[in-house]
């Protein structure tokens, strides 16, 4: 429906100090040639208004300084869903989960080219992979006038045929997974369990009981997971498991806050985690002993990530019907610039 | 002497619509129609210098099944912002909003006090209904709305002795069905007017999802509706100078909700039900005209879907006292006064709520020369909490010159306007704040008006410029404190634009006769907004066209008619950062009919085909609409006049 000039979105101001950025690709020495022209970048996922196709991926190379706030539409000359939940690479493939379109769109990662679709997917928000053939997403089923009420599921996919194989019961509102040691951890937001899916099986092997609303995981230099949880009516926590340790967990609370838990990531090195919770931006390194009394930033953001190789912060910020912004920080907190997206800037990807 | 004034007035604000009603009223079929008065008037008295178009009048008995907003599309410059066939459908006048047109109904505004804004989707005329469009803002006649301007719903009294009765069939592509059944009975002293219709349609048509990867070929889901309209009339004449008038009209309407291209199709429906009963004496009192009105609106809107269930129900009382007197044969007063309560009780409100509103209003009509009128308005609003500011309208008409059956008047208006936040703004759970300022906006036009009689030729051409600004615009933004959207008196928006509107008549004789008109809006409408280096920048409000342009024809010949109409509508954003838009459309419907005349009886026979050139638009993004598609009707007719 439209194509906007890339020069429009030349960022004139972008980042005083380059160099943070400019390490992106130098470990990459296995192939010179470019595979694609957005193959180095940060995909930039915004959801979209509520009911409507506008969700969107915005593409910043912070190498060249360029900006294309709605790629998937100038590459593929349609929108992308409504409510673009999360965007996962695979292989040489992004898998988009669009909650309310009820699909993933899969696209080359390297042109950004449509090469497919996942139908038949109810409410689809997390995607993890076992390799480039299979992989496991999250939906919410269920959902009813008083809200999500059913149990929820876990879908197999085969990415060869982009189809579903095999859907898997969990619990309530399963949200962020994580693929470890041949094992899914998927977060049953809507519960107090971590439900574990042996991916041999493709059954649930076990469940670990974590508390209220556990909602993201990542994984540590430590092979530890650690899971962001709870904060509605109950004080929030950050959980530790020890896969090798018999799923054991340690618990390090928040005071309790008004809303709940955002957005877990951790930094390249794998030892410092970043979170939402309450309104702010929290860092805890995965060696403290208790969580952070203190925020990093106090900004609500709606997105959350960290740049693997420069540390750089990025929070995605506001807008339900108009123009999201991202706005960069320095590891310490300190802003370095903005630009705009799309509308609600909800995730980050590094490429 | 107030009649001849009145006359006169009418002469030059709308005499146009009057002239083209009364050659259509000569060229009426066999069976005779009942006369149509102006009911307007009691507006357009007072308008002077302001754009009042009154759509033909006869349209609606010529084509019944017409919706308004079909009308609205078809014959005027307004963008109509439809979320499907049958779905909700909008109006705004001159780059304004949705919730910036009044809609009054027999002098009552009935635009929902919850959304502040009338679903047009919603009000289907009855026959008798005559359709009128204030362009431009008009706080002082019309009240709370009337930013942008406004549509004005009149169902006319007359006491001319008929007896007539009518019944209508129509079937169309996509389950479209019609029926349609009124009668109208007067004596001279009691005159009685009933009206029913029940329209339903699948729209089950196919439309391309260019949303999916493909670009798959689909059947639109979950877009079906049903909708029955009762409408009844009863005017009795007390003395020779007084008369009664009691009116109910009641719509029930349910709809499945069209979702999105592309959206997960959430069965999602709503159901409307509206009922508006209104009583009005007038009589001579003092020597003046006198007229009490009240009425009672009961307002049912719940919607469902997968996930959420929203009831919302809203009585409404009000009452309006005016008096009319001429204080000089060319010196017109109406001073009045009106009252409104508010009774809500909505699922998202912290409980129910009950507001009440007030508003006096004076308007005078000076006439100082012949050639010249002069009008002006005022209105105070009084609202529960804050008050809206006085509202004045200063207009006026000059005749600059008159010859060989060619007049051209100029015409200039100073306009200001006021809207209280709705319901929802103030009281919603989260994020209402009844502390939000109304709006106000000032509204400058002028312009001029060729009028042309001459032989079997007539024909009214208006041209306006105009200039509008709406301060403390409210508008929802996500929250300082939390993930919900709040109200805030956030914008100042400022349009300008041009209005072209043309009207012809040749009628050859009797038996022959062409019409054609047409209907341009240039239209800017702009707000400052940032940009991706966070400057402050004018972009275009959405999803209004910089062009929209309307014409229409329509062709008699002994008792065949053919019409057709056609549209184009410019590029329309759909978003406030001018990120995304809805290319150009043009879209063209056509209409034959035959008339076969027995005695008293009547039959008419009619085809219609609707977007004929089959153009793949949308009026919401991604909202699909209907291809090229057909309807066929009967309709029969009974009539007697002593």
């Amino acid at each position: 429906m439209k194509v906007n000039t890339l020069k429009k979105y030349f960022l004139y101001v972008l980042l005083g100090s380059s160099s943070l950025l400019t390490t992106s690709c130098d470990s990459d020495s296995e192939d010179s040639t470019p595979k694609g022209a957005y193959e180095h970048g940060v995909f930039i996922l915004n959801e979209g208004q509520f009911g409507t196709p506008t969700a969107e991926v915005s593409f910043l190379s912070p190498e060249t300084k360029t900006l294309i706030p709605d790629l998937f539409n100038k590459v593929n000359n349609r929108p992308l869903g409504d409510a673009a939940q999360s965007i996962t690479f695979i292989g040489d493939k992004a898998y988009i989960a669009v909650n309310n379109s009820e699909k993933i769109e899969v696209a080359d990662a390297y042109s950004f080219a449509s090469k497919g679709v996942i139908n038949g997917l109810k409410i689809p928000r997390y995607v993890a992979a076992l390799n480039n053939n299979k992989a496991y997403v999250t939906e919410y089923v269920g959902y009813a006038f008083s809200g999500y009420t059913g149990t929820g599921r876990v879908s197999v996919l085969d990415l060869t045929t982009n189809s579903v194989t095999k859907t898997i019961n969990v619990g309530l509102l399963p949200e962020g997974v994580l693929m470890y040691n041949g094992k899914l951890y998927v977060a049953n937001s809507g519960g107090n369990t971590i439900s574990v899916i042996n991916t041999t099986t493709d059954a649930v092997e076990s469940t670990i009981l974590v508390g209220e609303s556990p909602k993201h995981l990542v994984l540590d230099a430590n092979n530890k997971i650690w899971v962001l949880r709870g904060g509605y009516g109950t004080p929030g926590a950050l959980v530790k498991i020890d896969p090798a340790n018999n799923n054991a967990i340690t618990s390090y609370g928040f005071p309790l806050g008004t809303s709940g838990p955002g957005y877990l990531t951790i930094n390249g090195a794998k030892n410092t985690l970043y979170f939402t919770y309450n309104g702010s931006v929290y860092t805890m390194a995965t060696t403290a002993t208790s969580a952070p009394t203190t925020a990093l930033i106090h900004r609500d953001a709606y997105g959350l990530g960290i740049d693997p190789q420069s540390n750089t912060l990025y929070l995605g910020l506001g807008g339900y019907t108009s123009n999201g912004w991202v706005v960069r920080y320095q590891p310490t907190g300190t802003a370095i610039d903005s630009f705009q997206v799309r509308i609600l800037p909800n995730g980050f990807s590094f490429r | 002497m107030v009649r001849r004034l009145f006359l006169f007035a009418l002469a030059t604000v709308a005499t146009e619509l009057l002239a083209l009603r009364e050659s259509h009223a000569q060229l009426k079929d066999t069976v005779q129609l009942a006369p149509v008065t102006v009911s307007a008037q009691r507006y357009t008295r007072y308008a002077a210098g302001s754009r009042v178009q009154t759509a033909d009048s006869l349209l609606l008995q010529r084509r019944p099944g017409l919706t308004l907003a079909d009308m609205l599309q078809q014959r005027s410059p307004l963008y109509l912002r439809s979320y499907g066939n049958g779905m909700t459908a909008t109006v705004a006048f001159r780059g304004t909003s949705s919730s910036h047109t009044a809609v009054l109904w027999n002098g009552f505004n009935i635009a929902l006090p919850t959304l502040g804004m009338s679903d047009f989707a919603l009000l289907p005329p009855s026959i008798n209904t005559q359709v009128s469009l204030q362009h431009g803002p008009s706080g002082a006649l019309h009240g709370s709305g009337a930013v942008g301007g406004a549509v004005l719903l009149d169902n006319p009294v007359s006491f001319a002795p008929q007896q007539q009765i009518q019944v209508q069939q129509e079937l169309g592509s996509f389950g479209h069905q019609r029926t349609a059944a009124g009668g109208s009975f007067s004596n001279g002293r009691l005159a009685l007017t009933s009206s029913f219709t029940r329209t339903a349609g699948d729209n089950d048509f196919w439309f391309k999802n260019t949303t999916a990867f493909g670009s798959p070929w689909e059947t639109q889901q979950n877009a079906a509706f049903a909708q029955t309209s009762l409408a009844q009339e009863l005017h009795y004449k007390l003395a020779p100078e007084q008369r009664l008038t009691v009116r109910g009209w009641y719509v029930k309407t349910h709809r499945q909700i069209q979702p999105s291209m592309g959206s997960a199709n959430t069965h999602a429906q709503q159901d409307d039900e509206n009922l508006r009963l209104m009583g009005e004496w007038q009589g001579q009192l003092a020597d003046g005209t006198t007229t009490v009105r009240t009425a009672f609106f009961n307002d049912v809107l719940n919607y469902k879907d997968d996930g959420v269930l929203s009831l919302s129900k809203v009585n409404t009382y009000q009452s309006q006292v005016e008096h009319e007197r001429a204080l000089l044969p060319n010196l017109l007063l109406q001073m009045g006064g009106e009252g409104q309560l508010f009774k809500a009780d909505v699922g998202g409100y912290a409980g129910k709520v009950q507001e009440q509103r007030f508003s006096a209003y004076g308007w005078l009509r000076y006439d100082p020369l012949p050639m010249l009128q002069l009008s002006l308005n005022v209105r105070q609003a009084w609202v529960q909490g804050f008050n809206p500011p006085l509202t004045p309208t200063l207009g006026a008409n000059l005749q600059i010159l008159e010859q060989g059956g060619n007049t051209i008047t100029a015409k200039a208006n100073v306009s200001r306007s006021y809207r209280v936040p709705t319901l929802n703004d103030r009281f919603w759970r989260p994020g209402g704040n009844p502390a939000l300022k109304p709006e106000s906006g000032w509204g400058y036009e002028g312009g001029l008006v060729h009028q042309h009689k001459n032989g079997p030729l007539t024909g009214t051409t208006e041209l306006t410029g105009y200039a509008l600004q709406v301060k403390d615009w409210i508008q929802w933004q996500p929250s300082a404190t939390g993930g919900y959207s709040e109200p805030v008196n956030l914008q100042r928006v400022k349009g300008n634009g041009a209005e072209l509107d043309s009207r012809w008549q040749y009628r050859l004789d009797e038996n022959r006769s062409l019409s054609a008109g047409l209907a341009y809006a240039y239209t800017i409408s702009q707000q400052k907004l940032p940009d991706e280096r966070a400057q402050l920048q004018s972009r275009q409000l959405f999803y209004v066209p910089k062009h929209k342009v309307a014409t229409w024809t329509e062709v008699r010949y002994r008792s065949w008619w053919l019409s057709s109409d056609a549209t184009f509508t410019g590029r329309r954003f759909t978003d406030n950062d001018n990120n995304n838009w809805l290319p150009a459309y043009a879209l063209v419907n056509f209409g034959l009919g035959k008339t076969f005349a027995w005695r008293s009886f009547e039959t008419q026979l009619m085809a219609q085909v609707q977007n004929l050139s089959n153009t793949v638009y949308q009026t919401m993004a991604y909202r699909a609409m209907p291809p090229r598609n057909f309807r066929v009707s009967l309709a029969l007719r009974w009539a007697t006049q002593p």
